[in-house]
C-alpha cells in the first residue's frame, strides 16, 4: 500500500505504508504528549496561603495590560435566561476595558469542574463561589486573598451585607467578595386569607401567628388529602428558623458543632407543630406538586397560604398566577421587632479569584466593576440581591422599572432589601458544610416523621458532623 | 533483536519470524488508540482508585495515607453505609428476579404466532429506548400523589391513594416498578433465545402428549438458562450500580427518610459533594468486591442449573 501526498511545489510524493505509520504514530504521540502537558502559565496551588496578595505587581502572573485578554470566568449554570443576563455585565465591562473580553463558562456542576481545574493547574481567572467550596478551597491555598484588593478599592465590611461578607472569610482573611444575596421574605396569599376568614391585610408577623393562621387555613377532603394548607415547613428553611429562635450551629472559638443547641431544638419542635396538623405522607404528597416556579404550584392555585422565597418569585407568579392576590411581609419572628430580625440568616453567592490564574489583575477589575461598582445594576438585571448596602435604592428603582410600576410586587420590594440589611447570621463556613447541611436535612425528615425526637436527632447531627470536622481539621 | 514467545501447549520457547514480529508490531500499532485509551482512561483510574482508597484525598491536597482507615470507618462507624447497603440489596433482590420473570413472560407471549406480533414487539421494546432521565421524569409525574395517573386510577376504582415516591414504605417498590417497565432489552434477548430452541424438541414432546406447561417447564426454561444466567449477571451489576432514577427523582437527597439512599448515590455524594475521594474510592472497591464475589458464586453454581446445548453439563 502506498499513499500519495504532495510536496510544497505541488508535486506528488509517494509514502510507503511503513513511513505512513511512522508519521501517524509520531504525530499521534506528539499530540498526546502536548495534551497531557500542564499549562506553563499556571503555578501549582496547594501551598498554604501566606500574606495577603497585593493588588498589582505581585500577582501570580504578569499582567498583560495592553494585550487582548480573554478572561475565563467559571459560573454556575442558571439556565439560558439568567446566564444571558449575567453575560450583559461582562459585555458592559468589555466596553469599559476594550482589551479584556469576558468569556463565561456556565456549568451546573461548577464545583466539580473548579476542583478538577485546580487539581490540573488550569484554573479560571474568576469563579463563582459559595461558602461550602470556599471552606474547602481557602485552607488549601487555592484561592487568592482579596483583603488588599478590597482596601485598594476603598471598600470594607461596613459597605457589604455583613453575613455575605463574613461568608467569604476564612481564618480572618477574605477569599471571596459577596456577589448576590438571597433576600428571602414571606409571600402570603390574600386569597387564602380571605377564604379562611382571616384579614388579608394583617399577615402573620410572629411565629405564633403563623402557626395560628396555618391552623385556620387547613382544609382536607374526606380521604384526608390536603386541599388547602397554610405554611409547610421544609428542611431548607430550618436553618433560618433556628437562627430566628436564637440558635447557632457552630462555635468558632471552641471549634465545636452546636447543632443540638437548645434554641435549634426549640425551632425543630416549633416546625413539628405544623407537621402535626397534617399527616406527614399527605403533606409530602401535597408538596410533591409542581415546584414553585412551575404552573400548578399550590401557591399559584390558591391552595397554599405562605411561601418563604426571594423577590425573584414575582416572575413565576406573573407568569402562572396573574389573578392571584398576594402580599409580602417579613419572615415571622418571635416578637416582631427589628432586634429579632437581626437574627435572620443570609445566604447567596460570592466571587473568587483562584490562585495561579493568568489574568488576576483583569479579573479583579471585572469583579470590582460587576459586583461592587455596579452591584445594583447586576442585581436588578439578573434578579439577585445586591450585596453593597448603599446600592439598595438604585436596585429597587431598577427592579421597579424592570417589572413595571404596577406590578403586584412593587409595594413590597423594601422588605427584601431591609431583610438583607438587618441579617447578621450565616451558616458556618467550615470544611464539612455540605455534609452538615445534608445531615440536618436527613434528621429533619426523620424528626418530622416521628422516627426520632428533635433532641436525639440533633444530638446525632452534632456527633456525626463533629467527627467529620475533626477529621477534616486534622493536620496532614 | 529476536522476539520469542512461549507455546501454551508444550511450554517450549518459540522464536518469532521476521514476518510474525512485523505483524505483531503492526497489530499493536493499529490497536494503539484503543490500547492507549484503555491504559490511561480505564486501567490507570482503576489502579489509582485502589491506592486512593487507602488515603484521605480531596482531589486538591496531596493524598494522605490512612491504610485501611476508610474501610474500617465505612464498616464500623458509618450507619448511612449500612442503610445504603440495605436499600441496594432490597432493590436488587426484588428488581432482578422481577425483571427476568416479566421479560421471560412477555417473550413467551411475543413468541406465539399471533397477528401483529412485530407491532407488539416494537411496543414492548419502546420503553427501553427512552433515556433514563426522561423515564425518571415521566414516572415522577405518573406516580405524583396529587396529579399522577396511578393515583387517579386508584381513585377511580375506589381504592385509597398511595404516596408512591413520598412514603418511605412505597419509594423503593415504586423505583422497582419503574425499572421493571424498561424490560424490552431483556425481552429481545429472550426472544432470540426462544427462537433458537430446536423445533424437534417440541415435536417430540407433542408426540409424548406433553401439555403447554410441561413443554415450558422441561424444554423452554432449561433451554433459556444460559440467557437467564447472562441476564442475572448483568442485572446484578446494574442493580448494585443503581443511581440515575433515584438521583433524578429524589434530587440526590435519597429521601423520603433515607429510603432511596442507594449505594451509588452515597458514593457519589461522598465523592462530589464532600470531595472525600479516598472514602468514595473505598466504597467503589467494596462494591466491586461484592459484585465480583456474587458473580463468582453464580458462575460456580451455573454448572448445576445452566444448560448449554452441546456442553458437557446436564
Amino acid at each position: 500500500m502506498s499513499i500519495q501526498i504532495f510536496n510544497s511545489n505541488g508535486k506528488p510524493m509517494r509514502m510507503n505504508r511503513r513511513n505512513f505509520l511512522r508519521v501517524t504514530a509520531g504525530l499521534g504521540g506528539a499530540a498526546f504528549l502536548s495534551a497531557c502537558a500542564a499549562p506553563a502559565a499556571a503555578p501549582a496551588p496547594g501551598a498554604p496561603s501566606g500574606e495577603s496578595q497585593a493588588p498589582s505587581g505581585e500577582s501570580q502572573a504578569p499582567s498583560t495590560s495592553g494585550d487582548q485578554v480573554a478572561l475565563n470566568v467559571l459560573w454556575e449554570n442558571w439556565g439560558d435566561i439568567y446566564n444571558n443576563l449575567m453575560t450583559e455585565i461582562g459585555t458592559d465591562f468589555n466596553k469599559t476595558t476594550p482589551n479584556v473580553n469576558v468569556e463565561w463558562n456556565f456549568d451546573p456542576d461548577w464545583v466539580t469542574k473548579l476542583t478538577t481545574l485546580i487539581a490540573a493547574n488550569n484554573v479560571p481567572d474568576a469563579t463563582l463561589m459559595r461558602p461550602a467550596p470556599l471552606a474547602n478551597l481557602a485552607p488549601k491555598g487555592a484561592l487568592l486573598e482579596l483583603d488588599a484588593y478590597l482596601k485598594d478599592a476603598g471598600v470594607s465590611r461596613d459597605d457589604f451585607i455583613a453575613p455575605m461578607y463574613d461568608s467569604g472569610l476564612h481564618d480572618g482573611k477574605q477569599y471571596a467578595i459577596p456577589g448576590g444575596a438571597d433576600f428571602i421574605c414571606m409571600f402570603y396569599s390574600k386569597d387564602v386569607y380571605e377564604a379562611a376568614g382571616l384579614d388579608p391585610e394583617k399577615p402573620a408577623i410572629t411565629t405564633e401567628e403563623l402557626l395560628g393562621h396555618t391552623k385556620q387555613m387547613m382544609q382536607k377532603d374526606s380521604a384526608g388529602d390536603i386541599q388547602r394548607a397554610g405554611y409547610i415547613p421544609t428542611a431548607g428553611s430550618f436553618v433560618n428558623w433556628a437562627y430566628i429562635h436564637g440558635g447557632k450551629f457552630y462555635d468558632a472559638d471552641s471549634g465545636k458543632i452546636t447543632a443540638n443547641d437548645p434554641a435549634n431544638i426549640a425551632a425543630m419542635e416549633y416546625l413539628k407543630e405544623f407537621v402535626k396538623l397534617y399527616d406527614i405522607n399527605k403533606m409530602a404528597a401535597f408538596n410533591a406538586r409542581p415546584g414553585m416556579f412551575e404552573a400548578g404550584n399550590p401557591f399559584s392555585t390558591k391552595q397554599l397560604g405562605f411561601v418563604m422565597d426571594g423577590f425573584w418569585f414575582y416572575e413565576a407568579l406573573d407568569q402562572h398566577a396573574p389573578d392571584l392576590n398576594y402580599g409580602v411581609s417579613w419572615w415571622p419572628t418571635l416578637n416582631d421587632s427589628d432586634e429579632d430580625r437581626k437574627r435572620y440568616a443570609m445566604s447567596g453567592w460570592m466571587v473568587s479569584l483562584p490562585k495561579g490564574a493568568p489574568h488576576t489583575e483583569e479579573a479583579w477589575n471585572f469583579l470590582k466593576y460587576g459586583f461592587i461598582d455596579n452591584s445594583a445594576r447586576m442585581g436588578y438585571l439578573t434578579l439577585n440581591g445586591p450585596c453593597i448596602l448603599k446600592a439598595a435604592g438604585d436596585w429597587e428603582a431598577g427592579l421597579k422599572e424592570k417589572m413595571g410600576a404596577n406590578n403586584r410586587m412593587v409595594p413590597y420590594l423594601e422588605f427584601f432589601s431591609k431583610t438583607g440589611a438587618l441579617a447578621t447570621n450565616f451558616f458556618p463556613v467550615i470544611p464539612v458544610q455540605a455534609f452538615y447541611q445534608d445531615e440536618l436535612n436527613r434528621v429533619f425528615d426523620l424528626v418530622m416523621r416521628d422516627e426520632v425526637t428533635p433532641q436525639a436527632g440533633l444530638d446525632e447531627v452534632t456527633k456525626n458532623v463533629q467527627a467529620e470536622l475533626d477529621k477534616a481539621m486534622k493536620p496532614a | 533483536m529476536a522476539m520469542t514467545s512461549t507455546s501454551p501447549h508444550s511450554g517450549r520457547t518459540i522464536r518469532m519470524g521476521r514476518m510474525t514480529r512485523h505483524n505483531l508490531l503492526m497489530g499493536l500499532l493499529f490497536i494503539s488508540p484503543w490500547l492507549i485509551g484503555f491504559l490511561i482512561l480505564t486501567l490507570y483510574p482503576i489502579v489509582a482508585s485502589a491506592y486512593y482508597s487507602l488515603t484521605r484525598y480531596d482531589a486538591i491536597s496531596p493524598p494522605e495515607f490512612v491504610g485501611l482507615g476508610n474501610y474500617v470507618d465505612l464498616f464500623t462507624k458509618n450507619p448511612l453505609f449500612w442503610q445504603a447497603v440495605g436499600n441496594t440489596v432490597y432493590y436488587a433482590a426484588i428488581a432482578i428476579p422481577l425483571n427476568i420473570c416479566i421479560a421471560i413472560g412477555v417473550a413467551l407471549l411475543l413468541n406465539m404466532e399471533v397477528r401483529g406480533r412485530s407491532i407488539y414487539r416494537t411496543i414492548f421494546f419502546l420503553p427501553s429506548i427512552v433515556p433514563d432521565i426522561a423515564a425518571a421524569m415521566l414516572w415522577a409525574w405518573i406516580l405524583n400523589p396529587q396529579f399522577g395517573l396511578a393515583n387517579a386510577m386508584l381513585k377511580a376504582l375506589g381504592l385509597p391513594t398511595i404516596g408512591w415516591l413520598t412514603d418511605p414504605d412505597w419509594s423503593k417498590p415504586s423505583l422497582i416498578l419503574i425499572n421493571a417497565w424498561a424490560f424490552g432489552g431483556s425481552v429481545v434477548i429472550f426472544l432470540a433465545a426462544l427462537q433458537d430452541i430446536p423445533r424437534q424438541l417440541y415435536e417430540a414432546a407433542d408426540l409424548d402428549g406433553a401439555n403447554a406447561w410441561v413443554r415450558t417447564r422441561y424444554i423452554t426454561l432449561p433451554m433459556l438458562t444460559p440467557v437467564i444466567f447472562f441476564n442475572l449477571i448483568n442485572g446484578i451489576i446494574g442493580a448494585f450500580q443503581y443511581f440515575t432514577n433515584a438521583y433524578v427523582i429524589t434530587g440526590g437527597q435519597g429521601g423520603p427518610a433515607g429510603s432511596t439512599t442507594f449505594y451509588s448515590l452515597l458514593l457519589y455524594r461522598n465523592a462530589f459533594s464532600y470531595f472525600k475521594m479516598g472514602y468514595a474510592s473505598a466504597m467503589a472497591w467494596i462494591l466491586f468486591a461484592a459484585v465480583f464475589v456474587m458473580t463468582l458464586l453464580l458462575f460456580k453454581s451455573s454448572g448445576r442449573w445452566v444448560y448449554y446445548e452441546g456442553g458437557d453439563n446436564n
